[in-house]
This record gives C-alpha cells, structure tokens and sequence, in this order.
C-alpha cells in the first residue's frame, strides 16, 4: 500500500533539475525557471537531472562530469541543442531535449528514474586521488598543525606572517563554473577566511579550446535581461518572483512587463537583498544594476536599443575584497549579462 | 516524578557528562572537541535541575551554547579546517595538565567525602527564583542594573565602532597594516611566510 | 520535583508534541506552496496547495542519501534530530490551550530562549559535519546571524514577562486574559520577535545559512531523506514560532465561542502566513547590512521596548 502511494504521490512533485549552463544558455533556463512543473535546484544534490545546455567550454569538461556525479544516482542526464554535446562528454545514451519545449522530456527521464530505471553511472576520477594520510608530525597530511593537500585540496594556511602570530589562515578554494549564482563559464577563485574574502580572482573559463552545443539565447533582447533579473530574484531566495519574471521574459508584452517592474521595484522586495550590495567604483551597487536591465528590457521591447556595458572578470577582484562570499556572489549574479558578454566576446557574436 | 527516576536520572547524566568531558581529550578536531563539552555542560545542566536548582541549571544550557558556539568558530576561524578532513593533535602540555587535573579531581573527591554535607531532604521552596533573585541582587539591585546597562552599552558600542561602515565612509579608508619591522618602509610589501612551524597551533582551550 | 504548574503524562506530551509539530510544519509547507503560487502568477487551488508538500516529501523519500568525502557522520545524523527536538523544547512550554500546556515550567522563557542558543549549534553542526565549503560557510553565517538575533527575543520574551510577573507562558498568556493583549500593549515586541522567528528557522529574508547563492548552504550536500528531515524540522520550528507569537502577543489559546486550541491555531496560521509571505516577497538580506542593522537598530530599539514595558507596568 505504502510502496505503492509514495510513488504516486511522488509523481506530483515538480522535478527537481540541476542546470549546468554554457554560454547563452538563457532560452533554456528561462523555460525551465518559468515551468511550475521543474524546479531549478540550488545544489546537484537536490536534483534529479542534470541538464547541460548552451556553448559549454571545452574546458569544463571535467567540471561538468563532476557535477554528474554529485546528482545523487540514479540520475537522469540530459543536453539541450544537439548531438554535439552528447558526443563529447561520452555519457551514453543521453537524450537530446529541444530547446523551446524541454519539459516533457526531462518529465518523461525523471519519472523513468522514479519507476526503478538505472540512471546514467558515475563518471569522475576516483574520489580520494591523492594519498595524504599519515604525513605530517600528527599524520594531518600537512605542514606542522596546518596546511597539505589532503584528497588534492590545498588546506588552509595563514597568509603571512602577522605582527604577533595572530594571522588567520586562509582558504583557497574555487567555485564554479555551475554554481547557479555565478554566469556562465566563470570561475570565482578564493581565498576565504571565515566566510569573508581575502583574495578574489574571477576567471574566465579558457576558451581557446572553442565551445561545443549550440547556444541558444532568447530571441528577443528585452527577454535577456529579464532572464537575468529572474536569476537574481533567485538568487536572492525569491524563487517565485524568479518564475514570474521567467514568464514574461519568455513573452515580453508591455502590460506584464509593467507590472513586473512595479512588482520588483517595491521598496521591500528584491531591493532588500541587492541595496548596497557590490558597489563597483562607478558608484553603482546592485540595485542600481538590475534597474538598469528593467529600463533597457522596457527600451528594447519598445523598438529601441540602448545596450549595456561589458565587464572585463578579471578587473573585477579587487572590488570584492574584504566581502562576505554571499555578497560576492549576489554582485557577481548582477553583473550576469555584463560579465557573460565580456567572457564570450572572443567568440564573436555567434555565440 | 518518583525518587527512583531521579536517581536513575542523575546517573544517566551523571554518566554522559564524565564520559562526553573525556572525549573532549580523545577527538582530532577542535568543533568535536567544543561541542562534547558543550554537552557535558549539558548534563550538569540536567543534573542542576534534579537538584531543584531549575534556574541555574536551563541558564546553564543557553550560556555555554553561546559560549561554545563562539569558541567553536572562533577555533575554526583560527584554522579553516572543514570538518576535521586534518586531524590534528589536541593535547599540549601534557604532563603539567595531567597532573593538575589529578590533583583538582583528588581535592574535589576529598571535598565530598570529608566535608559534613546536610542530609535533611530538600522540599521544594514556594518561589526559588524569587529567593535566587533576592540572593544574587539583594542589597546591590541598582548597582547590578548599572552594570548590565554598562556592558549592553559597551557592547553595542563595540559592534558600532567595528563596522566596517563609519559615520564618516568605509572605517579603513586608507590604512593599511603597519610593518613587522620599525625600521621598515610602511610601503614595503611584507615578506610571505615561510610554513608555519609545529609550535603555532590552537590556542588554550581545551 | 520541577517547579511545574501543570505537566502532561510523557506519553500524552509526546504524542501531543509530534502532532502539533508534524501538522504545524506540513501547515507551513502547505502556505509557502500557495502563497508561492500566488506571487508566482499561477495560482493553485487548496488541493493542490495541500498535496504538493506531500508529493515533495514522497519524492525526497525516494531519493537516496549521499555521503561526501568523511563526513562527520554521527553529527550530520544527529543535526536535523537535534534541531527538532529543540523545537519540540520550545514547544512543550507553550499553553495549547488556556488549561494545558506540555509542562507549563515556570522557568518558560528560559527554557525557550535555551532551545533557541541550542538551536545555532545544530544548524552549525548541520553545516560543519558534511566536510565542504558552502555548508560550512552558511553555518558560519547562521552563527553571526544567532550572535545578533538572541538578544532581541530575550529582551522581548523579558519584556511580555514583566506584566505577568512571571517567566511561566501559561502566566504571560493568563496577563492578556485580564489585561489587554501583547501585541497592543507592547507594540514593538511582535515585530521584533518575528525577526527571531525568521533568523531561528533561517526563514525568507533571513535564510543565511541555507541561501540559493551558497547552492543551498548547510543543506548544500544533502539529499533524500535527511534533506526531508532538515526541511520539515525547519519548518516545524518556525510553526513553533508562530505559536509562541501567538501565545506572547494575542492571547494565544484564550477567546470567545471557540475551543481554546482552535483560537490558537487560528491566530498562528495568520502569524505563519503572514511570516511564509515575507518569505516570498522579501529578497535575503546580505549578513553584513542585518548584522549592523540588528546592533544599531534593532537591539536599541528592543532596550526601548523593554524600558516602555516596564514603566507600563509599574504605572
């Protein structure tokens, strides 16, 4: 009885989707964030497909396998575009979704998974590559009290020598390229203390390998940018105004779009997360930014087109010194389109 | 609640505090060190509120749970180690500590032995807060008021001033750290570090 | 014995206290599908509402459970247990109904206020024991973000305790029988105690330790079944809230026509509704502007509250 009535009720539930996205991938995720029958989960683990989409990097191949691994097995796989994609990352079977209706297909995998079917299996490195343990004074696998690189990751280390031996060590770590709040084929490379940054590089995923899949933004420019203020509003913990702003980016008609400016720019919604958040020295914070997409998509849905600033990653590490990681990855989510333009300029404007 | 369940009750707690103070010294890891004490402190707790000592004993619980939870990250501020993934070794100073711990645990057992402890059972009183109130403030009410105000000022204005916000801009517009050498150039970028030798580790907690 | 003014049989607390915490959370569950909806543009019937917590819950049960690179295991376990048996703490103290309560101690709001410090440690524990960077680092934001909301609820929980003259829930519910409710008497205590509600179930605004940014913080590695756990605790501490809201600041339990418990129910799924659509409308808050907002605005305005309380009542 049990058994029976659990899957059932199962069925009901949206399906929890994690998106690795390439360049120009927002077609695809705007359809999937707009779908109250998917839901875009923060973390792999919470998923049950992985979809990849738009012109992923060669590069991050090895990124996104591992991300198909951490999607708990049985696993559905899935690429939005064409076969291209399929063949390089070598998983099998996988489907090929198209990318204006996505959402029976991915229904379709999810509810296979759910009746017992065997998911794609695990492709990355082995889990423990480095032997590290019984190095050390204290079999730490690290230098004195700290330090090593147990399983490969580098631990912390102070970061020099402080005035009186009270210097914080410092964590690297990197984040990305598929951590949600971060565009598309960028790296946040970080010392961490604490929670709070100490060193900050944002990279860009190297391109000269070229891309593989098709991309496939949407087609109208004011949908662009409301695509990137739905994946602020996300971000920000705002899953439902996130939908609502999908939806009319998929159909920008000026009534809705009003509406949903007027819905966002209320003085207690999205502004409480964005207010004074990543001020870049051109004296613009967060808030500033995402009004800024508001206007262009309300420009370019009446006929004009204004156009926005690129912004170069690499410039970018300074100015997030010193913040909270939280906070650098909001700033980072609104400077999305800015910075994705920035990152794909080297493939000219196909991409 | 009967007297068996009592008793079999203080030894239940009895018996997890002594056991969760000893794995304080056996874990590799400064988070699972703090938080057996944490619940050691816990059973103390427990065991205070058997003894009818209600107020003390469920203070306890929220003034070591702040106290831990501060000491816990302030260790893994200290020393990002997620999780233990390095052990590291817990124990300095063993001999001076073992045989201070020796010694307080012999005089403590020696306290409770020798010292004429009342045997009357204790009844319930009509109002122990009322009476831990009277006890702690007393004659000195307006003087405990004027110091809780102190430090809840002292506090306050603490954070304020270590707002990296200041009334007048960012609080560390142009500083930067002074030199490890007096004689040294303040523009100087500082030296990196060679690796920290066995002697830098945690701090005195334990 | 425990100084307790009424203490339930353990066998009628447990289950009285696994009810009301189970129908208390699937409630929360249930308003954030359908207020959700609402804000979302879709709206979706009271059928729907009610079945998409159990869908979800069916399908995190179908899931598997993954283990990252040593893990602290025993704790990873333990953390969501702990979280909600500290909400079941809390819970036991609160009058459900104007004659009944779990254990009506007289030290209550010590009692509550403990669970609540406890509460850090599991979120931190929740956070530390999976081994990876982002649940550590919002279990390092749950804790900035405790070290500034625990204060605000004592001082409010203090200040509702001054007119009952006494620190027994039962007896700050009995004060607005025959006096006028918290909620008028002592405007600013609902608010602030809705902070601590949203900062303990680190709920909406305040969700520091599990924020989409941080790709889910201290839940970030979870999945299946300890992910239904840790969802369904956090909600059953915030119905705990939304009780004990209603209890501090409307009278709880106590009004005309209607059987006690009902009234309480009632008055906390408006306060839960109320919390589930900030929780909708209202963008997180980054750590850095609460924490300052917390100190400078927000706990003096708490010593105001407290001072006014106590000038009421002794005038």
């Amino acid at each position: 009885m049990l058994t029976d009535l659990l899957p059932r009720l199962a069925r009901h539930a949206p399906v929890p989707v994690c998106l690795a996205r390439g360049l120009a991938a927002t077609g695809v995720t705007t359809r999937l964030r707009a779908d109250p029958d998917v839901r875009l989960v923060a973390s792999p683990r919470q998923a049950t497909v992985l979809v990849i989409a738009g012109a992923v990097p060669r590069a991050a191949r090895d990124a996104v396998l591992r991300v198909h691994d951490q999607v708990p097995a049985p696993r559905g796989v899935a690429v939005v575009g064409d076969q291209s994609l399929v063949e390089w990352l070598d998983l099998g079977d996988v489907p090929v979704l198209p990318a204006d209706d996505p959402v029976p297909g991915l229904r379709r995998l999810h509810e296979q998974l759910l009746a017992g079917a065997g998911g794609s299996p695990s492709r990355g490195p082995a889990d423990n590559p480095v032997e590290w343990s019984g190095v050390g004074p204290h079999g730490q696998g690290g230098e004195g009290m700290m330090g090593g690189k147990p399983y490969g990751r580098p631990m912390a280390m102070p970061p020099q020598e402080g005035r009186d031996g009270l210097a914080l060590d410092r964590l690297p770590l990197v984040f990305g390229p598929f951590l949600p709040a971060l565009p598309a084929a960028v790296q946040l490379e970080v010392g961490l203390q604490g929670d709070v940054l100490e060193e900050v590089r944002v990279v860009p995923l190297d391109l000269d390998a070229g891309v593989v899949g098709s991309s496939r933004p949407l087609s109208s420019a004011a949908g662009r940018y409301l695509a990137a203020v739905a994946e602020l509003c996300a971000v920000a913990g705002l899953d439902a105004l996130a939908c609502r702003a999908a939806r009319v980016a998929l159909d920008p008609a000026p009534e809705a779009l009003a509406d949903l400016r007027r819905r966002l720019r209320r003085r207690g919604g999205l502004r409480q997360a964005t207010d004074g958040v990543g001020r870049l020295p051109d004296g613009r914070d967060a808030t500033d930014r995402w009004h800024r997409w508001l206007d262009l998509a309300a420009a370019a849905a009446a006929g004009e087109h204004a156009g926005h600033d690129r912004v170069d990653p690499r410039e970018l590490g300074p100015a997030l010194v010193g913040l909270e990681l939280g906070h650098a990855l909001v700033t980072l989510s609104s400077l999305r389109l800015e910075l994705e333009d920035a990152v794909a300029a080297p493939l000219g404007a196909g991409a | 609640m009967t007297g068996v369940v009592v008793d079999v009750a203080f030894w239940i707690f009895a018996v997890a505090s002594a056991w969760f103070g000893w794995r304080v010294f056996r874990t590799d890891s400064m988070v699972r060190a703090t938080f057996s004490l944490l619940a050691s402190f816990a059973g103390v707790g427990a065991i205070m509120v058997l003894l009818l000592v209600e107020y003390v004993g469920v203070a306890l619980f929220f003034m070591m749970g702040v106290e831990m939870v501060v000491m816990a990250i302030y260790m893994v501020a200290f020393m990002m180690n997620p999780a233990g993934i390095n052990p590291m070794q817990m124990l300095h100073q063993r001999r001076v500590a073992t045989a201070v711990g020796v010694a307080v645990a012999g005089a403590l057992a020696a306290v409770a032995v020798a010292a004429d402890l009342p045997e009357a059972p204790l009844v319930a009183p009509a109002d122990t807060i009322r009476a831990l109130g009277h006890e702690l403030m007393g004659g000195s009410m307006l003087l405990m008021q004027t110091v809780g105000v102190t430090l809840a000022t002292t506090m306050v204005a603490a954070v304020v001033l270590s707002s990296a916000r200041g009334r007048f801009g960012p609080a560390d517009d142009g500083s930067r750290p002074p030199p490890l050498d007096p004689d040294e150039q303040v523009e100087a970028e500082p030296a990196q570090a060679a690796a920290r030798g066995d002697g830098h580790g945690h701090g005195g907690h334990g | 014995m425990i100084e307790v003014a009424g203490a339930a049989h353990p066998l009628v607390a447990a289950v009285v206290v696994s009810a009301v915490l189970g129908v208390g959370a699937y409630a929360v569950a249930a308003l954030e599908t359908g207020i959700g909806a609402r804000v979302a543009g879709h709206p979706l019937g009271v059928t729907a509402s009610l079945r998409a917590p159990l869908a979800q819950a069916a399908l995190l049960l179908a899931r598997p459970a993954v283990v990252t690179e040593r893990p602290d295991g025993p704790l990873w376990v333990l953390a969501p247990a702990l979280y909600a048996a500290l909400a079941a703490t809390a819970l036991s103290v609160l009058p459900l109904a104007t004659d009944f309560a779990v254990a009506d101690v007289r030290t209550g709001i010590v009692v509550f206020g403990s669970a609540e410090v406890l509460a850090m440690v599991a979120v931190y524990l929740h956070g530390w024991a999976p081994n990876s960077p982002l649940p550590l680092v919002g279990a390092y934001r749950f804790i900035a973000s405790g070290c500034s909301f625990l204060l605000l609820s004592m001082f409010v929980l203090i200040a509702a305790a001054l007119p009952a003259e006494s620190m027994s829930f039962g007896r700050i519910m009995a004060s607005q029988q025959e006096g006028l409710w918290n909620v008028l008497r002592q405007p600013l205590g609902l608010p602030l105690f809705a902070v601590v509600a949203l900062g303990v179930s680190f709920f909406g605004p305040l969700d520091f330790s599990d924020g989409h940014e941080l790709a889910g913080g201290t839940a970030a590695e979870v999945s299946g079944p300890p992910a239904l756990a840790w969802g369904w605790a956090r909600r059953a501490m915030l119905a705990t809230y939304a009780i004990a809201s209603a209890v501090v600041f409307l009278a709880g339990p106590s009004g005309p026509w209607l059987p006690g418990p009902l009234w309480l129910a009632l008055k906390a799924l408006a306060i839960a509704a109320a919390l589930v659509w900030l929780r909708h409308t209202v963008g997180r808050v980054q750590i850095d502007r609460f924490v300052l907002v917390a100190w400078t605005v927000l706990l003096p305005l708490a010593f105001l509250h407290l001072a006014i309380a106590g000038v009421v009542t002794l005038a």
